[in-house]
C-alpha cells in the first residue's frame, strides 16, 4: 500500500487487438487484425481506417451494439465489448443519410 | 399462414350475417366491429412483427408499437446510467381520428434544451460592444439585448425529439435551436453547429441529410436527419443479432480462429490491399440457427433505439456515452 506523497506507478501501456470485420460492400483488407494501445482513443482506429481503405465516410461499430464516439477509450471498449481477447470493430460504408 | 387468414376472414363474415339477422342490428354489429377489429389489428401486428425477423429478410424496421417499446427502454436505461446528463424523456401524443391505426406511435422522445457552445459571431455583430471599464454612468436600459458576459462563444439550445417515422418506419431525429434569449435559430446558424464531418457531408447532400421538415406532431418547421438510409444501417448492425450461438456471437468466434496470427502493428502503418470479389460472409453462408425465442425478440426491440442513437445523434453533435451499452449488453 503506497503511502501518502508516493506517486502512484504507470502501469506500462497495455496492447489491444483489433480485428477489423467488414460489413455491407465494404472492401476488406488483406491483413484485418492489427494491435493498438490501449491509451489510445477509437479516434485513431477511425483514422486508421479511413486511410487503410482511402474512404472519408466509414461506419465503425461494436459487435451488434453500437457505434463508438472517437473520444472513447480503446481499452475500456475492450474491457467491455471484446471477445475472445480481441476488439471486434465492424466496418460499412454505406452513406447512413441520404 | 393463408389458410388460418382465410378462416378468419370467413368466420367475420358469418358472425356478421348472424347479426344482420337481429333487429338490434347497429349496436350489436358495431360492439362486434369494435371487439373483431381490435382483434384483426393485434393479429396484423405480430404477424408483421414476426415476418420482419425471418433470417435474411429483416428490412431494418420497426414497428410502432415496437418503437414505443425501446424508446421506454432507452429512457429507463438512461436514466440508471446517465443521472448526471440531461434526461431523455417519453412525451405521449394526443390520438386524433387519423392515429387511430397501428402505424402510428404513441409518443415521442425528448431530450429538451442542450446548450452547445458556439463560435459564431454573426449575431454579435449586431450588437454594441460591451465595455468592462465602463464607469456605469449608463443607465442600463432594459429594453436592449442582454449582452452580459457572452463575448464571442454563445451558447445556443437545441431541442431533439426521435419520432416514429410511418412511412419508413423507423426512428427519425428532429432538433430545434435557438439562441438563449428565445429567437430560433435559422439554417446557417444550425449547419455551423453541427460536427465538421457533418458540415461536410451536408454540402455533398444538401437534401438527403439534413432538411427542414414538418414536424408530424407539432406540426410546425423542424430540422430533421433524413431517414431514408436508416434502416440500411440497422439491417446491417443487427444481422449478427438474429444468429444463434452458444455463446455471444458464436460467428465471430469461429472467425477469429481462422484468422493468421498478428502481424502487423498499427504504428508501423503497414499497406495492406483491398480484396476484390466477394469473401465476405453473408447471412447465408453462416451455418449457424436462426433462434425466434421470445426473449431474444423482446431483447432486440429494446436496443434498436440505442443502436441507432448511436449512429444518429453524433451525426448531430450529441455524444451518447458507451456506459449506455455496457448496461444493455
Amino acid at each position: 500500500m503506497s503511502t501518502p506523497g508516493d506517486s502512484p506507478s504507470v502501469p506500462a501501456p497495455r496492447k489491444v487487438v483489433v480485428l477489423f470485420r467488414a460489413t455491407g460492400d465494404a472492401p476488406i483488407m488483406k491483413q484485418s487484425k492489427f494491435k493498438i494501445t490501449g491509451t489510445e482513443k477509437f479516434a485513431k482506429v477511425i483514422d486508421f481506417l479511413r486511410k487503410q481503405l482511402h474512404r472519408e465516410t466509414l461506419f465503425l461499430y461494436i459487435n451488434s451494439a453500437f457505434s463508438p464516439t472517437p473520444d472513447e477509450n480503446i481499452w475500456d471498449l475492450f474491457e467491455n465489448f471484446g471477445i475472445d481477447g480481441k476488439l471486434v470493430v465492424n466496418y460499412a460504408c454505406s452513406m447512413a443519410w441520404g | 399462414m393463408d389458410k388460418l387468414i382465410a378462416a378468419v376472414d370467413h368466420l367475420v363474415f358469418l358472425i356478421s350475417v348472424c347479426f344482420a339477422r337481429s333487429w338490434d342490428f347497429t349496436s350489436w354489429a358495431d360492439e362486434l366491429s369494435n371487439l373483431l377489429g381490435n382483434i384483426s389489428i393485434r393479429f396484423w401486428e405480430n404477424c408483421s412483427s414476426i415476418r420482419c425477423m425471418a433470417p435474411g429478410t429483416w428490412d431494418g424496421t420497426l414497428t410502432a408499437e415496437e418503437f414505443e417499446r425501446a424508446a421506454l427502454h432507452l429512457v429507463s436505461t438512461w436514466e440508471r446510467c446517465c443521472p448526471d446528463l440531461p434526461q431523455w424523456t417519453w412525451q405521449t401524443s394526443t390520438k386524433t381520428v387519423l392515429s387511430s391505426t397501428s402505424d402510428h406511435a404513441c409518443g415521442y422522445l425528448v431530450l429538451q434544451d442542450v446548450r452547445v457552445s458556439s463560435d459564431q459571431k454573426d449575431d454579435m455583430e449586431k450588437l454594441d460592444a460591451y465595455d468592462d471599464d465602463d464607469d456605469g454612468d449608463d443607465v442600463e436600459d432594459h429594453a436592449t439585448m442582454y449582452v452580459g458576459s457572452l463575448g464571442v462563444n454563445e451558447q445556443h439550445l437545441y431541442t431533439y425529439h426521435v419520432v416514429y417515422n410511418e412511412s419508413y418506419r423507423v426512428p427519425m431525429l428532429f432538433l430545434q435551436g435557438r439562441l438563449q434569449d428565445g429567437r430560433p435559430l435559422q439554417w446557417d446558424s444550425v449547419l455551423r453547429d453541427l460536427p465538421v464531418g457533418s458540415q461536410h457531408v451536408s454540402d455533398q447532400s444538401r437534401w438527403t441529410f439534413l432538411t427542414q421538415e414538418d414536424h408530424p406532431l407539432l406540426h410546425r418547421p423542424w430540422f430533421a436527419l433524413h431517414p431514408c438510409g436508416t434502416s440500411e444501417i440497422m439491417r446491417l448492425v443487427f444481422s449478427d443479432f438474429f444468429l444463434q450461438g452458444k455463446k455471444d456471437n458464436v460467428f465471430v468466434s469461429e472467425q477469429l480462429e481462422e484468422l493468421s496470427d498478428i502481424s502487423a502493428v498499427l504504428e508501423k502503418q503497414d499497406t495492406c490491399e483491398s480484396l476484390s470479389g466477394r469473401e465476405k460472409i453473408t447471412i447465408s453462408d453462416r451455418s449457424v440457427k436462426w433462434d425466434n425465442s421470445e426473449e431474444r425478440l423482446a431483447s432486440w426491440i429494446e436496443k434498436y433505439i440505442l443502436t441507432w442513437m448511436s449512429f444518429a445523434c453524433p451525426a448531430v453533435g450529441v455524444a451518447i456515452p458507451s456506459r449506455l451499452y455496457i448496461e444493455s449488453k
